[in-house]
């Protein structure tokens, strides 16, 4: 057994059941499956084991239902390639009976815990709580504590620089970030930051597990916010921005429509900034803010309209089963479908003036068409240069807002973030579905 | 069967609507319709002839595999249901895989024959959506020999089955011909589909139809040999038709103009434990075909039309070659040319599903 595949027999998930631990719990349970099904032909034997833990039982309860649905679809879609495996064994007939086996099979390498004392024998462990430092630090201290056998660990963490996590957590040299998008069952994307002084070894094995869960890795310096969040959280700021200079001639609510529409429509993208900012949740971008502002130099990390939103009571985030709740915007369907005013306390339509946006430029297709161009490359370079040329409220919103989003990713290139726009392009387009990253070549218009 | 003793025929054929994934109503996330809701349609579509349903003798059901698709097994008593002056009357089911349907005509006309019976109901039908295909390639490996093939077959058993059949073919005669030839069984049965808005493809608006018949198989996605065109989609549906001796057309006051007279019915059953001897070669077939016409006293010169069960594109191919038509190894080019015999042309029955495919396949002489 290689050294990834020894690690892999006994490995922890600590937040199991929040939104990122469940999809990271998922992946690796399957990859831990793939890897005991080829080297034993069995599932479940014992030699392989995941211990799934979170402090919340129902959360634990929703977890193992996750797992089994997922597991089964999973086994579905693979149904051929699990016949191969078990070709051999004649109790194994049909499609059902093996995909039964599967999902037993696979059920039976996790154990599902409430207390931290069940990864007491781990050799990987992957962190997904909270985005707190102290909590997470405490976390690692109380690990070290139970765990003699210095595993390592791998931190969801989207903005907490690696290398304060490990210093207070007293893990130096054993904690690497591995950063996960939503969901991470789907999502190909990960963000790998290591801290300086990482073993080579870590690092090699940290890469080599991204692959085989199928991941592409982009490498992000160890610096608050890395690059998703920080390219992220900065056009946050700057729409945040906008809105309170447009709010000045015209009504909040309207001025946030506006911007969400050029953001989503104009910019080309499969949701508008606010909208994002629902998806997220708007307290962990407030906390993710928080984060930045305390590790980063400048002084612009800060968001009063955001901060009242919340007071407010809009919250953003998701169900357990994806549903997007209600946040800035109120949802239909996962579109937009009102706005909270911050006065009333309501929600009210959605009111954009569509004088502001139309004519669309002759080129325009939405999100989901545009990706189905055979040339995508020359029709956004099309699209953009049409776009630049007109003359409409929402053209010249658009425009301006693209080039700031070209001069952050610069900014998180040249402030060694990212090693390379290349690379930022490749966070941008996998961990938030864009089109096109900065590296487009008619960039900045 | 030998020539038959009296003169059969047939009429009040109807079919429901196929439906199943292809069609813009088709929402599998939303309940469907049952089976008994399928059954009372084709039954009063059959009596909207006018037939007094009190002049029905005997009523004959097939589906395959329906106890393990919807629990439902004792369909003869769906037939009282369906007609209700068949109470008391003898009921029969009969199943036969893809030949369901065409068996059900078949044990029809034996009651005519044996004269238990002057006027026969016959209907057949499916439902296959209420399971996700990866379950219903279980059921339908029923099919074959289950207890020695299922085991070692591919995921989506029957496909596997005929993706053999198809690359035998490939390695024998050619690949690229081969595909082009098959590919055009696909678009020409999608346009004919188009024109029939029962049809499961009728909705089906891709532009290049030929293109996408020919892209080439991928084994990593499906099975070695055959793409997603070269299949029948799972449906749902029912059919129905009467089986008429003469006095049977005399009583139910049918004009001899307006149904068509069965000439020949041939039935002909291979040993199931046996593997073909040429996947090439659809053998069971060209004996029917053979026994089919010798009973009828015609040759295939003399057929107007042909409806073939095209379960996969490479079966459509094959059975061109197993009923004369071309050689073997130029079924295909008989295929890619849209087929000419005299007096009429190839009609390609896009595929429908299985069972009720055998009654459906005679409606188009009705004009349906």
């Amino acid at each position: 057994m290689n050294e990834l595949d020894r690690n892999l027999t006994k490995v922890a998930v600590i937040g199991a059941g929040g939104k990122m631990g469940s999809g990271i719990s998922l992946l690796l349970l399957q990859e831990i499956s793939r890897v005991e099904l080829s080297k034993t032909g069995a599932l479940g034997t014992g030699v392989f084991l995941i211990h799934l833990i979170d402090q919340s039982e129902k959360s634990i309860n929703g977890l193992y239902q996750y797992l089994k649905g997922h597991l089964k679809k999973y086994a579905e879609q693979h149904i051929q390639e699990l016949r191969d495996y078990w070709k051999n064994n004649p109790l194994l007939i049909s499609n059902a009976d093996i995909i039964e086996a599967y999902v037993e099979g696979t059920m039976r390498i996790a154990r599902f815990s409430t207390t931290y004392a069940s990864a007491k024998e781990a050799s990987f462990i992957f962190e997904a709580i909270v985005e707190d430092i102290n909590a997470k630090a405490a976390l690692f201290h109380e690990m070290e504590a139970l765990n003699t056998h210095s595993p390592f660990y791998f931190t969801n963490t989207s903005s907490i620089p690696i290398h304060v996590l490990a210093e207070k957590g007293n893990i130096t040299g054993r904690l690497i970030g591995f950063h996960f998008y939503n969901p991470p069952a789907v999502q190909k994307l990960v963000e790998l930051i290591s801290p300086g002084h990482l073993p080579p070894d870590f690092l090699n094995l940290s890469e080599s597990l991204a692959h085989r869960l199928n991941k592409t890795i982009v490498h992000s310096k160890d610096i608050a916010g890395f690059i998703g969040n920080g390219h992220f959280i900065r056009e946050v700021l700057y729409a945040f921005k906008k809105v309170e200079e447009l709010s000045k001639e015209m009504a909040l609510e309207s001025a946030i429509s506006f911007y969400d529409q050029v953001t989503r429509d104009l910019l080309l993208r499969p949701m508008g900034i606010f909208q994002l900012v629902d998806y997220v949740g708007l307290e962990v971008v407030k906390h993710i803010i928080s984060v930045m502002k305390e590790f980063l130099p400048d002084n612009q990390f800060s968001a009063p309209l955001l901060n009242k939103f919340i007071e407010k009571g809009a919250k953003g985030g998701q169900l357990f089963d994806g549903t997007q709740k209600k946040g800035i915007f109120s949802y239909i369907q996962g579109r937009p479908e009102s706005i909270f005013v911050l006065e009333s306390l309501n929600y009210s339509p959605i009111n954009v003036d569509k004088k502001w946006f139309e004519p669309y430029p002759s080129s325009w297709k939405n999100w989901k068409s545009m990706q189905r161009e055979k040339d995508l490359h020359n029709s956004l370079k099309t699209y953009f240069l049409e776009l630049k040329s007109q003359n409409t409220k929402g053209s010249v919103a658009a425009v301006d807002f693209l080039n700031h989003s070209v001069a952050i990713s610069k900014n998180l290139v040249e402030d060694g973030v990212a090693s390379s726009l290349k690379d930022v392009s490749s966070v941008l387009k996998l961990g938030f579905f864009h089109l096109y990253g900065p590296d487009l070549e008619c960039l900045p218009l | 069967m030998k020539k038959f003793r009296k003169k059969l025929y047939a009429a009040g054929g109807f079919t429901t609507t196929f439906m199943g994934s292809g069609r813009k109503e088709f929402d599998p996330s939303k309940p469907q319709r049952t089976f008994d809701s399928y059954l009372k349609e084709t039954a009063e579509g059959t009596l909207s002839t006018g037939i007094d349903p009190n002049l029905i003798d005997i009523g004959v059901i097939g589906s395959f595999m329906s106890p393990r698709f919807i629990n439902q097994a004792n369909l003869p008593g769906f037939l009282p249901m369906m007609i209700p002056s068949l109470r008391y009357r003898p009921c029969y089911a009969v199943e036969g895989a893809c030949g369901t349907g065409g068996r059900a005509i078949g044990v029809g006309a034996l009651a005519l024959l044996a004269d238990q019976a002057e006027i026969a109901f016959i209907s057949a039908f499916e439902i296959q959506n209420c399971v996700k295909a990866v379950y219903g390639a279980d059921i339908l490996a029923g099919a074959g020999y289950y207890a020695k093939e299922r085991k070692h077959g591919h995921s989506f058993f029957f496909p596997g089955v005929f993706s053999d059949r198809a690359g035998a073919y490939y390695q024998k005669y050619g690949f690229e011909r081969a595909r082009k030839g098959m590919a055009k069984w696909y678009e020409q049965s999608v346009l004919n589909a188009r024109k029939n808005p029962k049809a499961q493809e009728y909705h089906n608006a891709i532009q290049d139809l030929f293109e996408k018949g020919q892209l080439p198989p991928d084994p990593k996605k499906f099975v070695p040999h055959l793409t997603g065109t070269d299949c029948s989609r799972v449906s749902d549906g029912a059919a129905s038709i009467l089986l008429l001796t003469e006095e049977g057309l005399r009583k139910g006051n049918f004009k001899k103009e307006d149904v068509i007279e069965i000439v020949a019915i041939a039935e002909v059953q291979e040993d199931i434990s046996l593997l073909p001897e040429d996947l090439t070669v659809l053998s069971t077939t060209e004996r029917a075909v053979k026994e089919a016409f010798e009973t009828a006293g015609i040759s295939k010169e003399d057929l107007g039309w042909l409806e073939i069960h095209d379960c996969f594109s490479i079966t459509a191919v094959l059975a061109i070659e197993a009923i004369g038509f071309a050689s073997r190894g130029e079924g295909l080019i008989l295929s890619s040319k849209g087929g000419q015999v005299p007096q009429g042309s190839f009609r390609q029955t896009y595929p429908v599903g299985f069972v009720a495919l055998g009654i459906r396949q005679v409606l188009p002489a009705f004009g349906c």
